[in-house]
């Protein structure tokens, strides 16, 4: 398996530099960044927590994380025909410790382009899909960490071929696995008219299915967006009416669905709002978080810090200086079923070569491990 | 008799007129049209540098398509304006957020309307046109709808170089917002290309955007799907 992986890394490699090389003579580019990401963390942890009593899970109360990301596209143009190739990689270390580094791609690919119209990536890519903003259901690969939505994600390997038209996109993805059971493969439709765009997708996935809808609306001083799936496969655990834990694999395969509603005002060129709404069919009822705070900490894997019901709400206001050089942001997360309720203030400072991140997650919920958690993120860009 | 030929002076000239302020404002857009260049903005506060940025872009017809290349934290961030709706590719997260049309450009004294309006004489109808002397014309334009970003524009045009010098944006009330001078015109495929901007916020004292462009160029071979919302995150 290493073997194959290897073969298929050199290719990706051979065929995006080999392209770009012989269009040598041609209008080519490299371009290149390096960030340099530092976080340090500070966990105020609370001792009576259900989900960690006693902090049996030993988490420190200081925490470190460094990320390194070299970053290089290979570009060229020759007439109709544009090549790339991309690399990312993360290179990140834990505490400073040198056992703890591990070297991660992010994203290798080949791109081609003919006409501007037919492009073609055969790699490791990441993949963006719905236009919410902390949550996006219809993107089946990769889910942001919604309390830092600007993460870089490690991407997914696949097989694209997309053919744009003047107003819309058809996109055919394969998703190629070391499992047979795991290959995936889907197809996407966008379009966009005046101020609305709007997207269709299907995936599926073995015996699973996901069909999606995503749509927004943007004004002049608003947007307005909703993203929705329907699917007959679960990725979560779940306790039962009976209080057994059911594995995600062990679900009943019923459709179910899972939706996003969201929007935006900008109210000056100051201050703006985003408040997003997540509902998920296949998530615990009342009587059932109930049951799961009653087994705990045996029904871990059920939990999550934000939201574990089938209801979920976010508010941001965003204050932001003149010259975008520094915002401050008040964040909340609201679980109405569970009452988990987040409230983060976050400070960015902004310049040219670096920014600086400092934010508060405040827990105000008995399913918590932290009273709180504080966090300084510095990242560098050459 | 007399009264016919008067009508019929009075309809030629009317028609006449029209298509004189029609010209104008499609010289107007011809000044500002470029299908490539390079832009650098700097933001100033009392004559200090706030921030900078550097951007390519490209346009054809009414769409327009801008790639930050500085600085470092920017780098990378592509814009799409198709007329309608603007959109932003944020690299790092390879995500497409959909934007506000008047919301600042980038805590720029421009609006997004401001440094990607498309076109003169599809947002304004010419008042009035007052000439000056020595090939320097101002026209009085009024916003065609309630979509346009200013209701009232007064621009000041040199019809020898047909390009314009200056141009104030008022609100319906009828305050001045912000003034703009077009300077450095350069002549690129036959025709001058205003290569300087500075925005004056009138709003606010003491703060102004200067844009600079280069390496400019009337045509390019982009086609139109490059204009797209589905290139704009390959």
């Amino acid at each position: 398996m290493k073997t194959i992986k290897r073969i298929v890394i050199s290719f990706i490699l051979v065929l995006g530099l080999a392209s770009n090389i012989s269009l040598w003579s041609q209008d080519q580019s490299l371009s290149y960044q390096v960030i340099l990401e530092t976080k340090g963390e500070y966990n105020n942890l609370d001792r009576k927590s259900k989900i960690n009593p006693d902090n049996w899970m030993n988490i420190g109360d200081f925490a470190a994380l460094s990320q390194l990301y070299p970053i290089l596209q290979f570009n060229s143009r020759s007439g109709d025909l544009a090549t790339r190739l991309g690399v990312e990689a993360n290179l990140r270390s834990y505490n400073f410790e040198k056992d703890s580094t591990r070297l991660l791609i992010q994203e290798l690919y080949s791109q081609f382009t003919f006409k501007d119209k037919h492009y073609f990536v055969f790699g490791k890519k990441r993949l963006d899909w719905g236009s919410g903003m902390i949550w996006n259901p219809t993107n089946f690969f990769i889910q942001k960490d919604p309390l830092r939505t600007q993460n870089r994600l490690e991407g997914i390997f696949m097989l694209n071929y997309s053919y744009l038209f003047s107003e819309s996109a058809i996109s055919i993805y394969l998703f190629p696995d070391k499992k047979k059971e795991n290959f995936k493969a889907a197809i996407k439709y966008d379009y966009s008219k005046d101020r609305i765009d709007a997207a269709v997708s299907f995936v599926e996935y073995g015996k699973y299915q996901q069909v999606g809808l995503d749509l927004s609306y943007g004004g002049n001083l608003f947007t307005f967006y909703g993203e929705g799936v329907l699917r007959n496969f679960s990725k979560s655990y779940k306790i039962d009416d009976n209080n057994i834990l059911q594995i995600p694999d062990n679900r009943k395969k019923t459709f179910s669905s899972e939706f996003v509603v969201g929007g935006s005002v900008v109210f000056n060129m100051h201050l703006s709002f985003r408040g997003e709404y997540r509902f998920r069919e296949d998530y615990l009822d009342k009587s059932q978080i109930r049951l799961f705070e009653n087994q705990l900490p045996d029904n871990l894997m059920i939990w999550d810090a934000i939201s574990v019901s089938k209801h979920t709400l976010f508010a941001s206001f965003d204050y932001r200086d003149t010259y975008s050089r520094w915002s401050a942001n008040l964040r909340t997360f609201y679980d109405p079923l569970s009452n988990q309720l987040i409230v983060s203030p976050l400070g960015v400072l902004t310049m040219n070569n670096f920014q600086i991140e400092a934010s508060t997650i405040f827990y105000n919920n008995k399913l918590s491990i932290h009273n709180f958690q504080s966090t300084i993120l510095l990242s560098c860009f050459f | 008799m007399k009264t016919s030929i008067a009508i019929s002076l009075v309809y030629l000239l009317t028609g006449l007129s029209n298509i004189l302020a029609d010209n104008y404002l499609e010289q107007l857009d011809k000044s500002f049209y470029a299908e490539y260049a390079v832009m650098k903005m700097e933001m100033h506060k009392d004559n200090k540098m706030m921030r900078h940025y550097e951007m390519e872009y490209y346009r054809q017809g009414d769409k327009m398509r801008m790639e930050f290349t500085a600085p470092a934290t920017e780098k990378g961030r592509r814009m799409l304006n198709d007329n309608t709706s603007l959109w932003m590719y944020l690299p790092r997260t390879s995500k497409i957020m959909k934007l506000p049309f008047k919301q600042s450009f980038m805590g720029s004294d421009a609006s997004n309307t401001d440094l990607m309006r498309m076109s003169f004489r599809n947002d304004y109808e010419i008042e009035t046109v007052s000439n000056q002397g020595k090939g320097i014309v101002v026209l009085y334009l009024k916003a065609k709808n309630a979509e346009v970003a200013y209701d009232k524009t007064v621009v000041e045009f040199d019809t020898r170089k047909k390009v314009p010098i200056k141009q104030e944006m008022y609100s319906i009330s009828g305050k001045l917002i912000k003034t703009i001078f077009y300077e450095n015109p350069i002549l690129v495929d036959g025709l001058y290309f205003p290569s300087t901007m500075i925005i004056k916020e009138e709003l606010q004292k003491n703060t102004e955007t200067k844009i600079y462009y280069s390496d400019i160029r009337k045509k390019t071979n982009r086609p139109a799907e490059y204009f797209t919302l589905g290139a704009l995150k390959r």
